[in-house]
């Protein structure tokens, strides 16, 4: 029994945040879709490109705020469709709907929501039982939607800190009378000393950006399609320019982002504080400053250079991918070698033995780290009936490649064939229980 | 395929291990020497005449006792009528049965094992070649060591690789009973000039950079240890290497793979390893410790 697509209740999902909606934002998520259909190996990337919209509206750089909203939205959504079916993977979510805000966290709980619909509705399915709902059933994903909103605004903000600024030299005249009733004598104020945890909690506040940038980029780690499972499989050229692309505007808008105590017309001579500015506590809250033209070209010398260095450390993962590194290869090495038709037989090969270490490792027959092939063929092809024979086979046309000679294209065709043989066999549950038991 | 042919014609004959025999052909093949350690009476003898044999090999056989000197080996200049006639050793032989290696003394060991390493010797200023393959298998009991002359690690350098043919099984015990004499109509399945050609071909065989890798890892890993006082030595490795490919071309293959390093590595490094005192007193061997190296260390395949 097929189970019920999730269109319909993200449909609805999607119209609770009616409000928020924006043109960008609706050709993104069309975009997305399309993208998902015909380009599934890389679809997220275009989760970047409809935020650029709004450069039609807005100048320089006021645009870029939008621009970083809608993909931030687009992408929460992206990694949504695209880890839906795996619980654990979509504590990817996190970081995007966190850096988002209330309305990240809105979205997330929204679409878990109708992610636990979903599942109800198909576990209903399997037990052969109807899906009874009612229209209220509706209301739980956006009241967990709400809730996961409202913690983001739950006063955790710490009270108004003192900047750790140095001591400066304040003028007042003195109290007492001197030889001349106009003279004004120049003396440190008394200041009281804030005790040394408000300094370190300063420091630690200042910190707290670069910090959330490098979990960004950790999270956008997956990006580069190292893991099989994840739903980026960055392997093409469109992907790696976008990162550069996505890279640099994104580098552009943490450099313009406001927050800071500083307003362009204040000037040094203000060094003296107002009753007004010592009460505020958005002039005492650590931050960025707003840049202004000096700034802006410094974070954005600042960007080309972490591009650079992003584009050469591309450029080195582009490489290694080329020298055939199967670890890295999509999930079904025969769909692998029909969707890369460049791949050399030989990579084929490596790619199909990978394959088939990785399903015996499923179906519970890892290979140890010092075991070579043939040792590995000698002790696991008695265990699973019908595997000596491919398992053989496999190992006979891996060898010569790996360690020897080449292979041509009937090599990397036999061996797809052996690993079609070996994937059925580790795919049939009664065969591998055991082995599953056991290494459980 | 030479080792098939060997192993039949062998077979039922001699109690011999497969894996030994593998062995053994490897280390000819590679151009090393081979050390057998084992109590007497396993069969050595009757495995190295029976070798020969096979191999169509001229063979002979020397008894290391205190008392022989250098010259009983290489051979004497004697005189005859007038002249000086050079009588040649039992060392000019094809394959070399050096039984009890360890009770001669230090100074024949060694006129022994520069034999070995050069391939000819030296006598009254005049030089002559060993016969081609030259082929030493050396023997060693491990368990009486009184009155003998150990061989310094330096020595057992020399040899490629060290064997033990252990006791047979019944099965194996029976036969050898029935069979009153094993080598009696053993003929030679091939002859030098084959064997020549393939220590040529032992050289083509190819060794990717990755199983170097492997096999400098692996040394590295026992280098690291402490019970390890003197580990691999770079002509040690060199001799694996040559060894693995030997026994690559063994199985018909132009290329070695992680088990060829493995075997020979289990085969020619535990006698050329030497362990500080107290990890001995505590228990440790080194044939323990390739074993463990061989268990800790990837071999380069795939990772899934």
């Amino acid at each position: 029994m097929r189970p019920v697509p999730l269109t319909p209740f993200l449909g609805l999902g999607l119209l609770a945040l009616l409000p928020l909606w924006t043109p960008p934002l609706a050709v993104g998520v069309f975009l997305l879709h399309l993208a998902k259909r015909f380009y599934g190996g890389a679809f997220l990337w275009g989760a970047f490109l409809p935020g650029l919209l709004h450069a039609l509206a807005s100048p320089f750089p006021s645009w870029l705020q939008g621009w970083a909203l809608t993909s931030g939205l687009l992408l929460l959504y992206g990694l949504f469709l695209a880890t839906k079916a795996r619980p654990l993977s979509s504590l990817f979510l996190l970081p995007p709907a966190l850096w988002l805000g209330p309305l990240g966290l809105f979205l997330l709980g929204l679409l878990h929501g109708f992610s636990l619909l979903e599942e109800a509705h198909r576990r209903a399915q399997e037990r052969g039982e109807p899906f009874r709902t009612s229209a209220s059933t509706l209301w739980v994903p956006r009241i967990l939607g709400l809730l996961l909103a409202g913690l983001a605004f739950l006063p955790l903000r710490l009270p108004a800190l003192p900047l750790p600024t140095p001591p400066s030299l304040s003028l007042q005249a003195s109290p007492e009378t001197g030889p001349g009733p106009k003279e004004v004598v120049a003396y440190p104020t008394p200041e009281e000393k804030p005790p040394p945890w408000v300094a370190f909690l300063n420091r630690a506040l200042a910190l707290a950006e670069p910090l959330a940038l490098l979990l960004i980029l950790l999270a956008l780690w997956p990006l580069l399609g190292r893991g099989e499972r994840l739903p980026y499989r960055g392997v093409h050229l469109l992907p790696l320019l976008l990162a550069l692309l996505v890279a640099g505007l994104f580098l552009l808008y943490l450099g313009t982002l406001g927050g800071g105590e500083s307003a362009p017309e204040s000037t040094p001579s203000a060094s003296v504080p107002t009753p007004s500015q010592e009460n505020s506590p958005q002039e005492a809250l650590p931050g960025p400053r707003r840049l202004r033209e000096a700034g802006l070209a410094l974070a954005g010398l600042s960007a080309l250079f972490t591009l650079g260095l992003l584009f050469l450390f591309l450029f080195l993962v582009w490489r290694y991918r080329e020298r055939g590194r199967p670890g890295t290869t999509p999930k079904e090495g025969v769909q692998a070698s029909q969707a890369l038709p460049e791949a050399l037989p030989q990579d084929r090969v490596r790619r199909a033995y990978f394959q088939a270490l990785k399903a015996l490792k499923r179906a519970g027959l890892p290979r140890q780290a010092s075991e070579g092939p043939l040792e590995y063929l000698e002790r696991v092809s008695p265990l699973l009936p019908g595997l000596r024979e491919p398992l053989w086979g496999l190992t006979g046309l891996y060898l010569p490649v790996r360690y020897g000679g080449k292979a041509g294209e009937e090599e990397a065709e036999r061996a797809e064939a052996f690993l079609k043989d070996i994937l059925r066999l580790c795919s049939s549950p009664a065969s591998t229980e055991p082995f599953r038991a056991g290494s459980s | 395929m030479l080792l098939a042919r060997i192993h039949r014609a062998l077979s039922g004959r001699v109690l011999l291990k497969e894996e030994t025999l593998r062995l053994s052909l490897a280390t000819l093949l590679s151009g090393g020497h081979l050390l057998l350690e084992d109590v007497p009476g396993t069969g050595k003898t009757t495995f190295a005449k029976a070798l020969a044999r096979v191999l169509g090999l001229s063979f002979s056989r020397i008894q290391m006792t205190p008392d022989l000197l250098p010259q009983d080996l290489t051979g004497v200049y004697l005189y005859r009528e007038g002249n000086l006639v050079w009588q040649k050793g039992p060392i000019f032989a094809q394959v070399l049965l050096v039984d009890e290696l360890n009770r001669a003394t230090p100074r024949t060991q060694s006129a022994l094992l520069e034999a070995m390493g050069e391939g000819q010797v030296t006598l009254e200023g005049k030089t002559h070649p060993l016969p081609e393959p030259f082929f030493v298998l050396a023997t060693q009991n491990p368990v009486e060591e009184e009155g003998t002359y150990p061989l310094p690690v330096a020595q057992r350098d020399r040899f490629t690789a060290r064997l033990s043919l252990g006791y047979p099984d019944e099965k194996a015990l029976l036969l050898a009973l029935k069979e009153k004499n094993p080598l009696e109509g053993l003929e030679a399945v091939t002859q030098g000039e084959e064997l020549l050609a393939l220590r040529q071909e032992v050289r083509r065989v190819k060794v990717a950079e990755e199983l170097l890798d492997y096999l400098l890892a692996l040394s590295t890993w026992l280098r690291r240890r402490e019970e390890v006082r003197l580990g691999p030595s770079p002509r040690a490795l060199l001799q694996v290497e040559r060894l693995a490919q030997a026994l690559a071309l063994l199985q018909g293959r132009g290329f070695a793979v992680p088990e060829d390093i493995k075997e020979a590595f289990r085969a020619a490094i535990p006698h050329r390893l030497l362990l500080k005192l107290e990890a001995e007193l505590a228990g440790a061997s080194s044939e323990g410790l390739v074993v463990e190296a061989l268990k800790v260390v990837p071999a380069p395949v795939e990772r899934a």
